[in-house]
């Protein structure tokens, strides 16, 4: 009877000690951080990144440490990033940005997540900040000035990036990007399009749109017509309300969308460049 | 010996369920953590992802449910709660308010009267939401009863009291417009409707629109003839937006009507859980 009370009580002993170590894992202020990462590392090894986020948050929580609390954001980063929530991934990112490759890697999460204004934000804020910027930064800076059609100042990086990679690497790529920026996209002039959708379909056909500029130019013809020939057959009312009436609806939406067609013109032949440009150049460049 | 073994035990025992309250006190104030620091989404796949069921977390697992505005899994867990926790009162305020924002009234009411407390304050908090629920409910005289109970120098439910007696005043003064009376005005001046329902640009709009397409009609059957397919296009045109316009008056007059209450019982509900977040710190 003894003998089943001692190893009663061994048991619960063990089972107490058990439970305190899975509840309290380690001392988070020590500098043991395999140990203090351990439920999210293994969480973040299993490819359970959103509740791998989670834990290293609780990690940061209950961190008083400087050291622990950065790493922890950064493994919460890769978790976003991997999940590709890129714009959480910056969010995370810039609460302890401090050198930088946090501030590289804020640019980068947020030129992916389509931000790119943040991202040229986040770019120039590295400009204040740090005296130079690295070859990976200046290749995010063109990307971004490309994103804005700021072509001028793109080329001007470009050309920085590449007298950089010449001393460094002995790599010359300045015959690649005088040839794609000679070639730069021809883009339509929007104040032009205002002018020409003054006569209906004229600014789809700017915008190579012929087949809508040419059913614009019919409708409203069309409503001009009807409501000269019913001027003609003394049908006063009927030209002014049906005629004018008509008019009066199809011939403002056909100079918005005119506008609007040369709008997507340009995107299109943006993004054209931008896929060009990325797809050609960035494989030559030798960054990490 | 044996009292010897007996202590041993008892010191095991509580060692093994303080360290059980100490976790679920981190877990209580982290998850509370992400919800303050706007990362509700973090505390939602934590919660999901805890299969523990104790009144701690299915308090915590409701209150996380129920910031990020997936009430019926909120009300849910809340009821999960059981009689002898201390969260047990919390809970069922939260409960109760979730089911009314899903406007599951009965079960809000009867979540509700599931509290029963010695201390003024809650019975006070009690009352003032089971009258918000009855407003919602439109339940006049139970609202009257409910909000006479509660203390009036009670300060922080004061302003929010005042404030469903003002709306109670203004859901009885406000004139539910006639259906038919809408409709019969837009039969006689089309539009006229629209302005009977209070929507007065609209009304000169569709009077303009049907007037014009009429002119049109008249001017053709006059210069023209009655079977000439201009006055047939015209006033099968005319005929279309004349017959649109009344149907078009008599949905006008039922969606604001429906647009002042569903604004009013969102009042409401804000009044309902400005002094429950408050009252609880939460």
């Amino acid at each position: 009877m003894f003998r089943f009370y001692i190893i009663f009580i061994f048991l619960c002993v063990v089972v107490s000690g058990v439970r305190s170590e899975n509840l309290q894992p380690c001392n988070l202020n020590s500098s043991d951080s395999a140990c203090i990462f351990k439920k999210a590392d293994d969480l973040f090894m299993q490819q359970n990144y959103e509740l791998a986020a989670v834990e290293y948050e609780r990690c940061f929580y209950l961190s008083s440490s400087k050291e622990i609390s950065y790493k922890a954001l950064q493994q919460k980063a890769i978790c976003f990033k991997q999940t590709g929530d890129y714009s959480k991934a910056a969010a995370t990112l810039e609460r302890i940005a401090e050198d930088y490759g946090d501030y590289y890697q804020i640019a980068l999460c947020y030129y992916l997540s389509d931000n790119f204004q943040k991202s040229k934000e986040t770019i120039e804020k590295c400009r204040l900040y740090f005296d130079t910027l690295q070859e990976d930064m200046l290749l995010l800076e063109i990307l971004t000035l490309n994103e804005f059609n700021d072509y001028a100042n793109a080329e001007k990086t470009a050309q920085e990036l590449a007298l950089r990679l010449k001393s460094s690497t002995n790599k010359d790529i300045m015959p690649y990007i005088d040839k794609l920026y000679s070639d730069l996209p021809k883009l339509k002039s929007e104040k032009t399009a205002r002018i020409l959708s003054f006569v209906p379909g004229l600014a789809h056909i700017y915008a190579n749109e012929w087949g809508k500029g040419l059913t614009a130019f019919a409708i409203n013809a069309a409503a001009l017509g009807f409501g000269v020939w019913q001027v003609l057959d003394k049908c006063y009312i009927t030209a002014y309300l049906g005629g004018a009436g008509l008019l009066s609806i199809t011939y403002p939406g056909a100079m918005k969308n005119g506008v609007y067609e040369v709008r997507k013109y340009n995107y299109r032949k943006t993004l054209q460049f931008n896929q060009k440009f990325k797809q050609e150049l960035i494989p030559l460049l030798p960054l990490r | 010996m044996k009292r010897l073994l007996l202590f041993i035990f008892l010191f095991s025992s509580f060692i093994v369920f303080s360290q059980q309250d100490n976790s679920a006190k981190s877990e209580f104030d982290f998850v509370m953590y992400l919800i303050g620091n706007s990362m509700k989404e973090e505390a939602v796949v934590l919660m999901q992802n805890n299969s523990e069921d104790n009144d701690s977390i299915n308090f915590l697992r409701g209150f996380t449910y129920y910031s990020s505005k997936m009430l019926d899994l909120a009300a849910d867990n809340f009821s999960k709660v059981s009689q002898s926790s201390e969260l047990f009162t919390e809970s069922r305020f939260f409960s109760s308010l979730s089911n009314a924002h899903l406007f599951h009234l009965d079960k809000a009411e009867s979540d509700l009267n599931m509290i029963s407390s010695q201390d003024g304050e809650i019975n006070n908090l009690k009352n003032f939401s089971l009258a918000g629920i009855n407003l919602l409910k439109r339940n006049y005289n139970l609202f009257d009863t409910y909000i006479n109970s509660v203390d009036s120098n009670n300060y922080p439910l004061n302003v929010e009291t005042a404030r469903l007696l003002q709306l109670k005043t203004e859901l009885l003064s406000y004139k539910k417009k006639s259906l038919f009376v809408a409709g019969a005005l837009s039969t006689l001046v089309p539009g006229l409707g629209k302005v009977y329902a209070g929507n007065i640009g609209e009304g000169i709009s569709s009077f303009l629109i049907c007037g014009s397409l009429m002119g049109v009609t008249a001017e053709n059957w006059y210069k023209k003839g009655l079977t000439n397919w201009k006055t047939i296009l015209f006033g099968t045109i005319s005929a279309v937006f004349y017959i649109g316009n009344i149907y078009g008056s008599v949905v006008t007059v039922k969606v604001n009507c429906e647009n002042f209450n569903s604004r009013t019982d969102v009042q409401i509900l804000y009044n309902i859980h400005i002094p429950l977040r408050s009252s609880f710190r939460r």
